[in-house]
């Protein structure tokens, strides 16, 4: 059983990443962009063709890959998201960004096969086993690497200028454009950052599930589950709600059947909108008339 | 004071839900993606290379030529165009008439595949179909097969159901049913081991195997200690191997293909479970070792054909594979060799009929006999639509990237 949980930890930490990259957005735009997904896709094969193919160490690669694809997420908030969200009942930007995950992923055939491919990890493969649970190395590194990025996003956030505008058009965004920071330049960089964090995700997971141009598809489901659950806006909420998602989807299939992993997250979400709307880390919002 | 990294701002509470709804109905939109790119296609038949110069005599290929099945249908095709090719340059049939082969690709959409199957028949006007990849596609289309009264030589699909037609049934197989792989499976299996886990994937293919897989066991009173499944694109198989640990079985019988067997060897290298497993001809196709690695090192797979062997036909098809298509990596050798013998039989059933009526071929399929890559095919289909058999399979196991043949 722990040996279950351990790999549905590292899956885990990988819904947590995409799920952070719909919270970036939700937050200073709300909107969400879902060809994150395919973003995860997109960076895999990036990194795959330049490290893979191309023989680049697998560190410029990876960078190359989420400056590459923090630039297509920019391209996908100016030309699909921000003239579909105009007003705050607008939902066009949902239909918009659906078709272009659909397009990105039949693009993805086309550029890169059908087959699945192999992406060796820059750990090795050789189990290690620690207190009676063995895990894949690269599983190890996913896990460091969510502490990792999660810290330099806080330190960004935090400290940085531009982290301070991304934080002050959270809080308010009336009141952020009073002050002088332009809401559309914190759009995209917002777009940027949660394109960023999908790259990061595709080049962790690729070496756990292999890479093929539909390994976004569940992948966006799957963090959207935990983003909704853990309420869009918190991070911390999110970095445990991945995790514990991660852990109880992998007890259900081993103890209620694999045909219920995927039905688990959907029955999820609607379960905790149904009882808490803003999500278990959400505040309510009281709405003062 | 309120910041986003704790998460003190609620989201507007009444959007979030009817944005739910349309996400869930649009991921359930694109989960079903229409197959619509890559039409039809890929059409030619070397009618213009060699002897021949008659009028051709054309050949429809139904058969999923792109999407997840295409490596199959890359198989097809090489195999059919290496005889094709062999044939053509050698005059043709009926007095120098060149085999022309029309392929339609259905990227394994039986809705599509009906649609091709009509513009072969009606429109393109073959003489006869060879080829096909899926079995689901191959069930959806064999009616109208039949109906026209077109003779048809399968040569990739497996489904057991597929050449159980009514009168009059006009389908024809070179390959390797589901039916007979499972038999020699299960034999393999049996014979060392008393229990036996069932790993299949949830597609027509693996359910389609389980299903035959099932009703053996059933036969010989045998019972599988566990059974369970998995959905095509699965990566965590860990519960699934943790499942078929705590039951207790020996060995482990897999029906899918190669990514997820890969990601079962993975999961099973994880938790320690170091049985043996035995999978169908799918993991012959070079994806399983090649993402397995190591891990696949001792899988044992059922097949029908190897190129290395020690057989003049056998090597000069194999340099013609290497001269024709640049490459010595054949993706998929079982399949080319059906593929080169059906069309073989079918060629031979040609000129033996002496003519490209529809009627007279299908008769002389009934009595054609020819000297195969795989064996020499002595009147197979005289009381029978299948021309191998679980006779012609043996077990291969993987060593140092190799297949070889287990005796036994």
């Amino acid at each position: 059983m722990l040996q279950v949980l351990a790999s549905g930890v590292a899956l885990g930490s990988i819904y947590a990443l995409v799920a952070l990259g719909f919270s970036m957005t939700w937050v200073t735009t709300q909107t969400l962009n879902f060809a994150q997904g395919e973003l995860v896709m997109v960076g895999a094969f990036v990194g795959l063709v330049l490290h893979v193919d191309r023989g680049w160490p697998l560190l410029a690669a990876a960078l190359a890959s989420i400056v590459i694809v923090a630039l297509l997420a920019v391209v996908i908030q100016q030309v699909a998201v921000a003239p579909f969200a105009k007003g705050v009942t607008s939902i066009g930007w949902i239909l918009s960004t659906v078709a272009v995950s659909i397009m990105l992923r039949n693009l993805g055939e086309l550029a890169w096969g059908r087959e699945a491919r192999r992406f060796p990890s820059p750990v090795g493969e050789s189990l290690v086993e620690t207190v009676g649970i063995r895990l894949q190395p690269q599983q190890l590194l996913i896990m460091a690497a969510l502490v990792v990025i999660v810290g330099l996003l806080s330190v960004f956030l935090g400290r940085s200028l531009w982290g301070k505008a991304l934080e002050a058009v959270a809080q308010n965004r009336d009141a952020a454009a009073l002050a002088g920071i332009p809401p559309a330049v914190i759009a995209a960089l917002a777009y940027a950052i949660s394109g960023g964090l999908a790259a990061a995700a595709g080049i962790l997971l690729a070496p756990v599930t292999f890479v093929s141009a539909h390994m976004g598809l569940s992948l966006v489901i799957k963090s959207f589950a935990v983003a909704v659950v853990a309420g869009l806006a918190s991070f911390r909420g999110i970095v445990l709600a991945g995790i514990a998602f991660g852990m109880a989807e992998a007890l259900v299939a081993r103890y209620l059947g694999p045909e219920y992993r995927d039905i688990f997250g959907l029955v999820l979400i609607v379960a905790v909108l149904a009882v808490r709307p803003t999500g278990i880390f959400g505040i309510r919002k009281v709405v003062k008339v | 004071m309120t910041d986003i990294t704790t998460g003190r701002r609620s989201l507007r509470r009444r959007r979030l839900p009817g944005i739910l709804l349309l996400v869930v109905a649009l991921a359930g939109a694109a989960c079903s993606r229409s197959d619509d790119n890559a039409d039809n296609a890929t059409a030619n038949g070397a009618a213009d290379e060699g002897g021949a110069s008659g009028e051709p005599i054309r050949i429809g290929v139904p058969g999923a030529f792109s999407g997840p099945s295409g490596p199959l249908g890359e198989a097809v095709e090489r195999g059919l165009e290496l005889k094709a090719n062999e044939i053509n340059e050698a005059g043709g049939l009926l007095d120098g008439r060149p085999i022309e082969l029309v392929y339609r690709d259905h990227e394994a959409n039986p809705d599509k595949g009906i649609t091709n199957m009509r513009e072969l028949l009606e429109r393109e006007q073959v003489v006869a179909l060879v080829g096909e990849t899926s079995s689901g596609v191959a069930l959806a289309e064999a009616p109208i097969v039949n109906q026209a009264g077109i003779p048809w030589v399968i040569t990739v699909s497996t489904g057991t159901l597929v050449t159980e037609q009514p009168d009059p049934n006009a389908v024809y197989r070179v390959s390797l049913v589901d039916k007979d792989q499972t038999e020699v499976a299960l034999a393999a299996a049996t014979e060392q081991y008393d229990d036996i886990a069932l790993l299949t994937d949830t597609s027509g293919y693996g359910q389609g195997g389980l299903t035959d897989l099932l009703a053996a066991m059933e036969e010989q009173g045998i019972e599988p200690v566990a059974n369970e499944t998995y959905a095509v694109g699965d990566t965590d198989m860990t519960p699934q191997v943790s499942s078929i640990q705590a039951s207790g079985a020996d060995v482990i019988i897999n029906w899918g293909l190669g990514p997820e067997a890969a990601q079962i060897r993975r999961a099973m290298d994880q938790v320690g479970l170091n049985i043996p497993m035995i999978g169908s001809w799918g993991l012959s196709m070079p994806n399983y070792m090649e993402l397995a690695g190591e891990l696949a090192e001792g899988t044992f797979v059922v097949q029908a054909f190897s190129f290395d062997q020690d057989d003049p036909q056998v090597a000069e098809v194999r340099g013609a594979y290497e001269a024709e298509f640049g490459t010595d990596r054949v993706s998929f050798p079982n399949g080319v060799a059906n593929s080169y013998d059906g069309l073989g039989l079918l060629a031979a059933a040609i000129e033996e009929a002496g003519s490209t009526d529809p009627e007279a071929i299908t008769e002389a399929l009934g009595t054609v006999s020819y000297d195969g890559l795989i064996k020499d095919y002595q009147q197979p289909w005289a009381d029978s639509r299948e021309a191998l058999g679980s006779d012609d399979m043996f077990l291969t196991v993987i060593e140092q990237g190799d297949f070889v043949r287990v005796e036994g």
